[in-house]
Parts: structure tokens; C-alpha cells; sequence
């Protein structure tokens, strides 16, 4: 299996490039191992830190992971050169891999009836609201950070972080017992805007790797192609979705 | 790809007894989820998020219903969840832990950056507010600042991100006229530090909002339980102590409890302290009415322990040791009682004994030997963390390849031969729990080997009485309302082997026997008082919150219950150790 990943040596921060075939066998161990770290992460959290979320705990434990992996072991260790493929792995496969069985038992769990009701409200969150987000954490990331971003790129990063994730918030809200009101409208938004910041995110994403000048990589999105392309992002991607749910229930 | 989706529709897969069906139902959904994201995202170039969305909301509106099972479904894809967001953050990790190019100004840079975005969501929420505040189910100012505050970042800011990084390393690497210092320059400042800073707000929001979310929104008065909510959750606290108490009742008219001492339930039993005469004239009540013809347990001793009430209340109350007539007479209760009577007694001697039949009369009662403990263990009546279920259990193996070669049951021979396997993890166990190897003692150790014995003996006979009541109105002939020969033969065997343990546990000194029954029957009143909370909390009826200041409760004084009876050691110098050990070498494997 080849990998394409820049990781730095130790000495000196030099880039080295790993592009060499591996045990292909290896890519199995990263999930497996993840998980056998999530055991012991729950175990921790349930009974000495309960307020800190799962998730958080599993970023630290990855942190650590990555961070041992790049320096303090070399070679042909199993868990280090799993760990280098996952890192290196294609990025729509993870896309395709994870986000579909992230969602889908939140959009399953939602009350139908009170999805109906507010969907005014929610549209109102996900789409004008991300959008306006995008553009305030865009100025600021513009501004603020010393690294020669492009507006694009920084409208590429505020639509990354305009994404919301209700699992924390939505476990705490069900274990005390918030009304029913705030908890659809946090799960919501956050359900509706997933579906924006991607949308946001394939065009600004398309523009950034426009100015790169690589071949075969972005595309010149005005704004007539960007308000067709919203469009068919957002009303395609619900029909197709209506259209399978429907198939699996009636079709 | 729709078409072929048609052919996995909830509506025709509704064989709702077939278990592979069901599975089959739950397979369906995620083959769904899965390819209605990928046709959108790949094949028709649409957002692949919004289709999963309206495609989990368009199942759960029209197909709900069709699910033959949802609790295999929830259950399923809430696996799935916690498999890939241990996968997904893990890797998010992974990835932020081997960027290179992210340290020093590049962390004040996040934590400037991250207090704008909190600042940027308080502002987006509220400049929203006048329009989201007038439309839809509408929203008030309280949970404006929390859905400000509780906006958090996660899975899909990662993926992304993830997503952003992976497609500049795979452009750079593909390009062949980039020069090489600016595709460094493209990878640390359009890659590393974009993931770096993302990743970074992530964990920052999870570490710090995501703890103290719970504290704002009960500061905001969102969760503030109001008086009619107390009301009715007292009353649930009611329900409760009143089914303990029943239980109670019902575990002293069995032989084995019936003198076990109420002063030492109480001490460990919660909701058993503040029985008052009229909550036992009411259990009492109830007991009557479910056990009609049966004599009332000895009361006396918990009598004495019980607070009195006025005496009014006191009239009223019904006589405790007169059960009441009405329900003593309810015909139809009276003759399920007959009938149970008759097959107590009545053989049919018309039946010969057929050695093939008695070998699967056995093979069933094994079942449901089996069964049974697989009750007691789910029930909390056998602690799951100890030898015993393992040599109930493996005992039952023994005895089916014994019945299978047409021999009779000896399953009691088969678990003390385990048992005495298992002494050794035991002692390791008893150790662990006691605090480590310099804690424990000699005089813990040795009673603990007598309430295993003597644990394991209770669950044996608890086991085979119900399996034998259950063999006998379940599965023997309804027509004729009698026992075969061979079912008559299984029962006998059965009743041998509880003989067997009941002369183990006579063999065992009086004192430690009652210490041990009062435990086991503490443990019992324990789990039961858990389980109610459980599923009302599981039914809806309680919140998570609610239900879980009680089950952390009753954890907690099942901890403290099961410690303090592995410490138990009192009177044992005054008796002295080979007095109360001789009873193990009684019951050694036959």
C-alpha cells in the first residue's frame, strides 16, 4: 500500500517522504486499536473525570498516538506504520466512510413532528446563519493569522468550523431533561448545518484549489456557477435523500 | 441504484417472528445510509450530508413503524456510532499529534482564534434572534445563550478538515510543475496549519464547553424541575419502596429466608428503612392477593422494626397475620392453585418409562436450568463478577453430556468440581477487592470461601426449584393436567440434587449461613430497587438525570454491601476456624 504523507524527522525537522510499499495487513490494526483505546478512555472517564466528553478523550489519546508515532518510534513497528497509512489515507474515503453512520441514526433519532415545525428555524440556522459565520470567522482568520491565506481558503476554513456537533451537548441535554424545544433545535441546526458547511466547504474548497494552479484540481467558481452549485448541492442532496428513504420504506 | 434500493424496502420484510429477518431489516438501513451518500456525493455531485439527513428523517416518519425490532436497530447503528467516532477523533488526533508544522505562535494564534469564534457564535445567535425568536416553535432568550454556548465543533469540522489536508498533500503530490520548496510551502501553511488550528478548536471546545455545558444550562433554568415533577418522582420513590417490599415478603415465604433478620436488611437496604405498619399492611395486602392459599411469612421479626403509625391508621390497617378472605376465595386464582396441586401429584402411571423420552425431558430441564441463571445473573441474584455463574453454568455442560448418555442429573457434583477449580481466582479476586495482598486477611479469606459455598448452593436450589415449577406448568401436557412418567423421573432427580445442596448447606455453621442469606438477600432487594428506576428511566418516564441519582445510589450501597460481606469475620475466633471449615470438606465433589 502506498502512502503519501510528509513527516518530519527528528533531526532537524527535515521533511521526509515515506513512499514505500508496506504490509497491507496493517491497515487493519488502526480502527481495532482506536476502539481498544476508546475501552480504556471509557473506563476512565465514567469513573474518574465524568464531565469530560468521549470524543475530546479520544482526540488526546490520538494526539498521543500520532505525536509517538512521528517521534519516538522508527522502523517497521505494525501500530507505527498503521497509524502512517491511516494518517495518510484519501480524504473522500473518510468522508464516505464515517459521516454516513455518523448521521444517519441522529437524523433517525430526530421528532419528526417537531422537525416540521421548526424547519423555518433551522433553515434559518443552518444555511444564512453558516453562511454568515463563515464570513465573520473567514475575516478573522484573515486578519489574524500570519500564514498568506487567501480569502477563499479562510472562507474554506470558517465553513470548516461552522459545522456543529451536538453528541456532547445532546447526551447532557437527554441526562438532564432539557426542554424538548432546545434540544430540537441544537440537534437540529446541527444536522441542517453539517449539511451547509459542506455545501459552503465544496465551493470555496473548489475556488482555493482554483488559485493553487494545479491541474486538474479546483474550479473558477463565480458567483452564478456558486448560487447553481448551492442550489444543487442543497436540493439535490435532500431528494436523493428523501428519494432513498422513501425507496427503503415504500419503493 | 433506486431500484435495486426497492428491493431492500422495510414494507415486504415483515416477518416480524424471524430473527434473520430482523437483522436483515437493520442491514437494509445502513445499506441505505450508506449508498444514498455516496449516490449523492459521487454520482450526482450533491451534498451527500443534507441526503443523509432527509433520508434518516424520511425512514423515521414513514418506516418506524415497519422496524420489526427497534431496539436491534437503535441499538445497531448506536454501536456503529461510537465504533467510527472512536475511529474518526482518534485519527483526527492522530493527525493533529504528526503535524509538523504546528508549535509555538501557532497556539496563541488558536487560543486567540477560538475565543473569536465563541464571540462570533454569541453574535450570530443574536442577530438571528429577532427573526428565530417569531418563526417556527419560536425560542426565548435562556436558550438563545445556551445554543450560543453549546455550538459546538466536532466530527464533521475533523472530517472536513481531514478532507482539506488530504486533497493538498494528494495535489501536490500529483503535480509535476509545482518546484519542491512550494509544495512544502502549499503543505505547511494550507495543510498542516489549517488542520492544526482546526483540530485545536475542536478539542478546545470539547475540553472547555463541552464540561461546563451542563453547569449553564442549570444556571440558565433550563433543566430546574418544577414542583408537580418532584411530586410525581416521589411517588415513583413510593412505588419503589413499596415492590421492595413486597419482595421482601415474598423472599421470606421461602424456606431459606424465612429467618432472615430485618435489622440487617435494613442497614443495607435503603428503601427499607422507613417502613411503616401501614406500608406493610398494604404489601401484605398485595402479597395475599398474588399468593392467594398461601400462609403469610413469619412477620415477627420485622414487626419489631417497623415505625408504628397513628391510631387510626392503625384500625384500618389490615391484620397481618389474617390473610384477607376476599381474595383468598377469587375463583379463578383458587383454581390455578388446584391445578398446580394436581400435578404435583397426579402421575400418569398409563405411561411407561421410555428411556429416549427422559433423555429429552432432561435436555429440557437443562434448558431451562440454564435459563434460569442467565435470569439470576441479569437480575442481579448472582454476582456476575465472581466464580459461581461460571460453575453453575459449566456444570450444566457436564450434566448434558451425561444426560446425553442417558444418565441421570448430577449437575450439584458438576459444580462443586468447578468451584474447587475456581478457588484459586476467587482468592485473587477477594484480594483485589479487599485492597491488594498486604490487606487482606486470613479470617476474610476463609469466610469468603464459606459464602461462595454457601452463595452458590442458594443459587443451585433457587434454580432447580424454579426450573421444576416452570417444567411442570410450561411444559407438560395442558389436556391431561398430569406428569408423565418421564417428566415425573426428571423432577425426582432434581429434587435429589437440591437435597444434596441443602445438606451442604446445613453442614455449614447456623451463624455464618443467616450472615450470608441476609447479604444475598440484601443484594437481591438492591438490584430490584435499581432495576425500577432503570426502566422507567428506559420507558421515558424518568430522565437520565433523574434515575440516575438513584441508580448511583443504589451502586454505591451495593459496593459498600458487597465489601462488608467479604470482611465478615465476626465471632470467627471465638468459634475457631476448623469448626466453621469442616462444612467444605462435607461438600466436597461427590
Amino acid at each position: 500500500m502506498m502512502y503519501h504523507r510528509a513527516l518530519a524527522s527528528d533531526d532537524g525537522g527535515e521533511i521526509e517522504h515515506h513512499e514505500e510499499e508496506t504490509e497491507i495487513a496493517y491497515v487493519v490494526l488502526f480502527p481495532w486499536l482506536s476502539v481498544l483505546c476508546g475501552i480504556c478512555a471509557y473506563y476512565v472517564i465514567s469513573r474518574y473525570i465524568p464531565g469530560l466528553p468521549y470524543t475530546a478523550a479520544m482526540f488526546i489519546m490520538g494526539t498521543l498516538i500520532g505525536y509517538s508515532s512521528l517521534h519516538f518510534f522508527e522502523g517497521n513497528n505494525a501500530i507505527v506504520e498503521s497509524v502512517r497509512m491511516w494518517i495518510g489515507i484519501n480524504g473522500t474515503v473518510i468522508i464516505l466512510s464515517f459521516l454516513p453512520g455518523l448521521l444517519f441514526l441522529d437524523s433517525y433519532n430526530f421528532n419528526v413532528y417537531l422537525f416540521k415545525q421548526s424547519f423555518s428555524q433551522l433553515v434559518a440556522f443552518a444555511f444564512p446563519m453558516v453562511l454568515f459565520g463563515t464570513f465573520l470567522t473567514a475575516l478573522s482568520a484573515y486578519y489574524l493569522l500570519p500564514y498568506g491565506w487567501s480569502f477563499d481558503l479562510c472562507m474554506t476554513f470558517g465553513a470548516i468550523l461552522g459545522a456543529t456537533d451536538p453528541v456532547a451537548v445532546a447526551v447532557l441535554m437527554n441526562d438532564l431533561g432539557a426542554p424538548s424545544r432546545l434540544k430540537v433545535h441544537i440537534a437540529g441546526e446541527s444536522l441542517l448545518n453539517d449539511g451547509s458547511a459542506m455545501v459552503f466547504f465544496t465551493i470555496f474548497s473548489l475556488r482555493f484549489f482554483y488559485e493553487l494552479g494545479i491541474d486538474g484540481f479546483g474550479e473558477d467558481v463565480g458567483w452564478l456557477r456558486g448560487f447553481i452549485l448551492f442550489f444543487r448541492l442543497s436540493f439535490g442532496g435532500a431528494l436523493v435523500g428523501l428519494a432513498f428513504g422513501i425507496g427503503l420504506v415504500f419503493l | 441504484m433506486l431500484f435495486l434500493c426497492s428491493f431492500l424496502r422495510l414494507f415486504n420484510l415483515n416477518r416480524r417472528l424471524s430473527q434473520d429477518e430482523n437483522s436483515v431489516q437493520v442491514a437494509s438501513t445502513i445499506v441505505v445510509a450508506y449508498l444514498a451518500f455516496f449516490t449523492s456525493e459521487i454520482i450526482c455531485r450533491c451534498s451527500g450530508v443534507i441526503a443523509i439527513v432527509f433520508c434518516g428523517i424520511t425512514t423515521k416518519a414513514y418506516g418506524e413503524i415497519l422496524l420489526n425490532d427497534l431496539h436491534l436497530t437503535h441499538d445497531f447503528w448506536h454501536i456503529t456510532e461510537l465504533l467510527l467516532n472512536s475511529v474518526l477523533f482518534t485519527l483526527g488526533g492522530a493527525v493533529w499529534g504528526s503535524t509538523p508544522h504546528f508549535s509555538g505562535m501557532d497556539w496563541i494564534y488558536l487560543f486567540i482564534l477560538f475565543g473569536l469564534l465563541v464571540l462570533i457564535r454569541f453574535v450570530l445567535v443574536f442577530a438571528f434572534y429577532p427573526i428565530t425568536s417569531r418563526i417556527g416553535v419560536g425560542q426565548s432568550i435562556s436558550e438563545a445563550v445556551f445554543m450560543s454556548y453549546g455550538g459546538l465543533r466536532g466530527a464533521m469540522g475533523v472530517a472536513l478538515a481531514l478532507l482539506l489536508s488530504a486533497e493538498v498533500y494528494n495535489a501536490t503530490d500529483s503535480s509535476t510543475h509545482i518546484s519542491t520548496e512550494t509544495r512544502d510551502r502549499y503543505r505547511e501553511f494550507f495543510a498542516d496549519k489549517l488542520f492544526g488550528l482546526v483540530g485545536g478548536v475542536s478539542f478546545l471546545t470539547l475540553v472547555l464547553l463541552g464540561p461546563t455545558s451542563g453547569f449553564v444550562l442549570k444556571r440558565l433554568g433550563l433543566v430546574t424541575p418544577t414542583e408537580s415533577r418532584k411530586t410525581i418522582v416521589s411517588h415513583y420513590v413510593e412505588h419503589m419502596n413499596q415492590r421492595v417490599l413486597l419482595l421482601y415478603l415474598e423472599l421470606l415465604g421461602q424456606e431459606r429466608f424465612s429467618n432472615v433478620d430485618f435489622s440487617e436488611v435494613q442497614e443495607h437496604v435503603s428503601p427499607l428503612r422507613g417502613v411503616t405498619e401501614k406500608d406493610l399492611s398494604l404489601a401484605v395486602m398485595k402479597y395475599q392477593s398474588m399468593n392467594p392459599g398461601q400462609q403469610l411469612p413469619n412477620l415477627s421479626n420485622l414487626k419489631r422494626y417497623i415505625a408504628s403509625i397513628d391510631g387510626s391508621d392503625r384500625e384500618q390497617s389490615v391484620s397481618l397475620h389474617e390473610p384477607s378472605e376476599k381474595r383468598r376465595t377469587f375463583p379463578k386464582i383458587v383454581s390455578d392453585v388446584i391445578a398446580r396441586q394436581r400435578r404435583e401429584t397426579t402421575i400418569d402411571y398409563n405411561t411407561l418409562l421410555d428411556k429416549d423420552a427422559v433423555m429429552e425431558e432432561r435436555k429440557i430441564f437443562l434448558d431451562i436450568l440454564r435459563r434460569e441463571y442467565t435470569r439470576q445473573l441479569s437480575a442481579g441474584e448472582l454476582d456476575s463478577r465472581g466464580s459461581i455463574p461460571l460453575s453453575l453454568i459449566r456444570s450444566l455442560d457436564i450434566a448434558d453430556e451425561a444426560a446425553a448418555k442417558g444418565l441421570p442429573l448430577n449437575d450439584w457434583a458438576a459444580a462443586q468440581t468447578f468451584g474447587s477449580i475456581f478457588k484459586k481466582g476467587d482468592r485473587i479476586l477477594h484480594a483485589y477487592r479487599v485492597g491488594g495482598l498486604f490487606n487482606r486477611r486470613k479470617g476474610d479469606e476463609d469466610f469468603q470461601i464459606i459464602r461462595q459455598s454457601v452463595l452458590q448452593a442458594l443459587s443451585f436450589i433457587k434454580a432447580h426449584l424454579n426450573a421444576v415449577e416452570k417444567f411442570k406448568t410450561e411444559f407438560s401436557s395442558v389436556s391431561t393436567n398430569s406428569l408423565t412418567l418421564a417428566e415425573k423421573t426428571v423432577i425426582d432427580e432434581s429434587r435429589e440434587q437440591v437435597s444434596k445442596a441443602d445438606t451442604a448447606i446445613a453442614a455449614f455453621d447456623a451463624e455464618d449461613v443467616q450472615s450470608v442469606k441476609s447479604q444475598y438477600v440484601c443484594q437481591i432487594l438492591l438490584h430490584k430497587s435499581a432495576n425500577y428506576f432503570e426502566t422507567l428511566s428506559a420507558n421515558g418516564f424518568m430522565t437520565e438525570r433523574e434515575a440516575n441519582e438513584f441508580l448511583s445510589k443504589f451502586d454505591l450501597e451495593l459496593r459498600e454491601l458487597r465489601l462488608k460481606a467479604e470482611l465478615n469475620k465476626e465471632g470467627w475466633r471465638e468459634k475457631g476456624r476448623s469448626i466453621r471449615l469442616s462444612g467444605l470438606n462435607r461438600i466436597a465433589p461427590l
